[in-house]
């Protein structure tokens, strides 16, 4: 692997702004059986070297496959000369908030012997040979293993080092069941940071109790009904909150969609929620234990840090780089992060939670007259209007505080200021969910968490 | 290690592959040199350059299948890239459906410009900025980018099969909203590529009809209230809700028997005024296709002919899986036939609907069901282009919706990789707050 701490000295002896190196390399393994058939069976690397520089107020980014250190100087001397191009034809004025030097070196790789490849083929066999002799009435089945390690090594012009590995690993389970109003499909998943064998039990039968529940929730949305359209009171287990965080709030309150016309660049100080809502965005841990995706220092030589977006209903800071956090005259909070050794950082969300609160669930369902409990996301996206829009895969009718009929597939949306002041009860659980990846011009992992929210939202149906 | 890219390297890599064990292997190697420079708030903000390979090795051994990406050339890597792939293949069951594409005679395709032009694209995308302010002060650009790409891929497999296609092509996109005081437009986005810059960005696609209609929809009005009545797609949102439908057509719902169109080849599968066909290397479009994903040589076919399903798309795996026909194109470069009402008069046709820009949806359920809300709408009512609205909802089905398409204009949008018009379906359930 490339040793960048040879090269940092060259960083800071260059002329002009700012520049910085990185090296990457993003690890892949994707196995898929589908009925049965291994439909896919991948392993993937990605490395190399990618230099940035600042001049005048333009950025140039370079990089090359070969992670060698004559290419991590020619992406350097290339960063540089795509920075002046710009520079040389309009002026620019943009600068970058500070970030002291700092030296960071942590490893999530486990300490366990990694399984062979073939013990993992060989475990999903047999956990899907179970499923078919199970539950044989089902119309199809899948299982998918993923893993994702991160390893990244960052210098600076300003003497940051880095060398971290992040990794993440998860299974999920898709379960198709018939019902007479066509196929019914229902997908969990489990597992976050940490590799393989560090997430996943490689004995199938540690699973089975697991996926009986699956198969209940699948044949229960069999007989499922879709909700009536409209705006309701609802439920939000903490699955979704985490869900409702990142899009409903997150977005809206990174720096460059705030600087791109987002509704939460008028709102900063004002009051955006109840004062039940506060949200943070951690770091890397959370009440003394690591977040699904920890960041200690980030793509630009950040110390990163907590940041409290929404501290009891009011709006108290965005997510910045360096760049932004110059803009808007505030600390830089280490948001900044690259999915490939090929991509810029960009700012991205990291853990994003809202704090639990004081309410029982069960109080919570019971003082629902007519709604929903809504229970497992699925895709969701932002607007700068700060309409929100997620899909939820099912839940269930309340009616008169209690539990009704299992809903099918149906979408909330709203728009997250309003429905931040809705919310009325926050319970006392909380959980991560950590196989998200947050999409804008790159992909991302992130964490999101949460507890149960009691709201309103707009509902698709019928 | 600089390697030439060249047939001599790819056998050498599968002479590697077969002392490995394999009886059977492919090999793809993609060079990519991008050149990208973007917009950030309206401003200028960054000219990056990227340079990968990619290497992928395929191989079957005594029928077990796997497959390995890497993005190094040096010795080592490929040794250990040949060792992951032997070590994964291993446990891996025996699949007869696993095969390599048979060779179709030598395929050599070059198209496009071989490299960037820096100064054009920078005169191109700070004239796009300028316009676009100076036409709509506020419309504001979240994000714009515009990139030149140049591929060469080469690949070879122990059947004999030899492909060297090298594609160059310049991509604009932009992501925009309207601000005025406290009133937001939502976002939207589109773009279209280029064979060269001699068009300005602002006439790529339908960039100039969106962003104008993001100033109007500075004006949108939450709606309220609920009906069924017509959605009109516009060509940049068609996709949205067919693809989730075209989905049924591929691997893995064919493969998991969760298809709803499996037996319906030659059958009615949508209205008869809907025509789909798949053109690849067609000079219409800029981003052209030269093979399929297993390196067959692409042709081009029908999906759905006035109505009628010709063709599932399965790759070559999916359908000796299946036992169906294997899709002679990878479906890049999509037609939706146009249709001979005029936008206008379809728009005039409308007692009660929306006209839908942009679709923000969870994927649909598998049996078609969808909801979402419908982004950058406006609401028609009695034949006409009524306020833009927000905060409202649409959902129905995608089989229902299919065969209530009730119209598709004569109009359409190439946006270089495609051709769509407008398609007005029945049926849709509208909801507001």
């Amino acid at each position: 692997m490339l040793d960048l701490s040879t090269l940092s000295s060259r960083l800071s002896a260059r002329p002009g702004g700012y520049s910085e190196l990185r090296y990457q390399e993003n690890r892949d393994t994707r196995l898929m059986l589908l009925n049965g058939q291994l439909v896919n069976n991948l392993t993937q690397s990605s490395r190399g070297v990618s230099a940035r520089a600042f001049d005048a107020g333009y950025w140039g980014f370079s990089s090359h496959s070969m992670a060698t250190p004559a290419a991590a100087m020619k992406a350097l001397d290339e960063a540089g000369r795509n920075a002046r191009f710009l520079a040389s034809r309009s002026a620019k004025s943009a600068h970058l908030a500070a970030a002291p030097s700092t030296r960071f070196d942590r490893s999530h790789a486990s300490d366990a012997r990694a399984l062979p490849p073939g013990a993992w083929i060989d475990f999903l066999k047999a956990l899907d040979a179970w499923i078919a002799a199970t539950y044989p009435g089902l119309q199809s089945r899948s299982l998918t293993l993923a893993s994702l390690d991160m390893e990244k090594q960052f210098a600076n012009s300003d003497g940051t080092l880095l060398r971290s590995m992040v990794p993440r690993a998860h299974i999920a389970v898709v379960l198709t069941a018939p019902s007479s109003h066509g196929p019914v499909q229902y997908r969990e998943v489990r597992g976050g940071l940490g590799q393989l064998h560090d997430q996943i039990s490689p004995d199938p039968a540690s699973h089975h109790a697991w996926i009986d529940q699956v198969h209940a929730i699948a044949c229960a949305k069999s007989d499922g009904v879709l909700p009536r359209s409209g705006m309701h009171d609802v439920i939000l287990d903490p699955d979704l909150a985490g869900i409702l965080a990142h899009e409903a709030v997150g977005h809206t309150t990174e720096a460059d969609i705030v600087l791109g016309g987002s509704v939460a660049g008028q709102c900063l100080g004002q009051r955006v929620g109840s004062e039940l809502v506060s949200l943070v965005d951690f770091a890397n841990t959370c009440n003394g234990v690591t977040c699904p995706q920890p960041v200690h220092v980030d793509d630009e030589g950040v110390t990163a840090r907590d940041t409290l977006g929404i501290d009891r209903g009011v709006l108290r800071t965005f997510m910045h780089s360096r760049e932004t956090a110059a803009h808007f005259d505030q600390p830089a909070t280490g948001h900044a992060r690259a999915f490939l050794f090929s991509d810029e950082p960009l700012i991205r969300m990291r853990n994003t939670a809202i704090l639990p609160g004081t309410s029982k669930l069960a109080a919570m369902i019971e003082s629902v007259d007519e709604g929903y409990y809504l229970t497992k996301p699925a895709n969701g996206q932002a607007d700068t209007t700060g309409e929100f829009m997620f899909g939820v895969s099912t839940g269930f009718e309340i009616r008169g505080g209690k539990l009704g009929r299992r809903l099918r597939e149906t979408t909330i949306s709203g728009v997250a200021f309003e429905m931040l002041k809705s919310v009325s009860m926050v319970s006392d659980d909380f959980s991560w969910e950590s196989s998200g990846y947050c999409g804008k011009k790159q992909p991302m992992p992130v964490g999101m968490g949460g507890p149960a929210l009691k709201c309103r939202v707009h509902v698709g149906g019928q | 290690m600089d390697a030439a890219l060249d047939f001599e390297l790819t056998q050498r890599l599968l002479d590697q592959v077969g002392a490995a064990g394999f009886d059977a292997a492919e090999v793809v190697l993609t060079e990519r040199a991008m050149t990208e420079m973007q917009i950030d708030a309206g401003d200028i903000s960054l000219l990056r350059n990227t340079q990968n390979i990619a290497l992928v090795l395929r191989g079957i051994a005594l029928g077990r299948y796997a497959s390995v990406h890497l993005n190094q050339l040096d010795p080592d890597s490929v040794r250990a890239g040949i060792e992951q792939l032997r070590q994964a293949a291993q446990s891996a069951p025996v699949d007869t459906a696993r095969a390599f594409a048979a060779p179709h005679g030598r395929l050599v395709r070059d198209t496009g410009p071989a490299q960037a032009e820096l100064e054009p694209m920078h005169a191109r995308i700070s004239e796009f900025a300028a316009e676009v302010q100076r036409r709509h002060p506020q419309v504001k650009l979240e994000q714009a980018m515009l990139q030149f790409d140049r591929t060469r891929q080469l690949r070879a497999n122990t059947l004999g099969l030899r492909v060297d296609a090298s594609q160059g092509v310049y991509d604009g996109q932009a992501m925009f909203s309207a601000e005025q005081g406290t009133r937001r437009s939502s976002f939207n986005y589109s773009g279209a590529c280029a064979l060269d810059m001699r068009a300005a960005l602002l006439g790529w696609g339908g960039l100039q009809r969106l962003i104008e209609s993001s100033q109007r929809e500075l004006d949108h009005v939450a709606f309220e209230g609920k009906f069924q009545g017509s959605l009109l797609l516009t060509p940049e949102c068609v996709f949205s809700l067919l693809d989730p439908w075209l989905a049924h057509l591929g691997d893995d719902r064919l493969i998991a028997g969760t298809s709803r169109l499996r037996g319906a080849i030659g059958k009615p599968v949508a209205s008869n005024l809907l025509t789909l066909r798949v053109d690849p290397d067609s000079t219409a479009f800029v981003r052209r296709e030269f093979t399929t994903a297993d390196g067959y040589r692409s042709l081009p076919s029908t999906l759905i002919e006035a109505g009628v399903l010709r063709s599932f798309m399965l790759s070559d795996y999916g359908a000796r899986k299946t036992g169906l026909p294997r899709a002679p194109n990878a479906a890049q470069n999509r037609i939706v036939e146009p249709g001979d009402t005029p936008l206008a008069t379809l728009i005039a046709q409308v007692p009660r609907g929306l006209l839908m820009q942009r679709f923000s949806g969870g994927g649909p359920a598998a049996n078609g069901d969808f909801s979402g809300v419908a982004k950058n709408s406006y609401l028609i009512e009695q034949g006409r282009l009524g306020a833009p609205v927000s905060e409202i909802m649409v959902s129905g089905n995608l089989f229902e919706m299919m065969n209530s398409i009730s119209g598709i204009s004569a109009e359409s949008v190439n946006d270089g990789v495609t051709a769509v018009p407008w398609v007005r379906v029945e049926g849709i359930t509208v909801a507001g707050k």
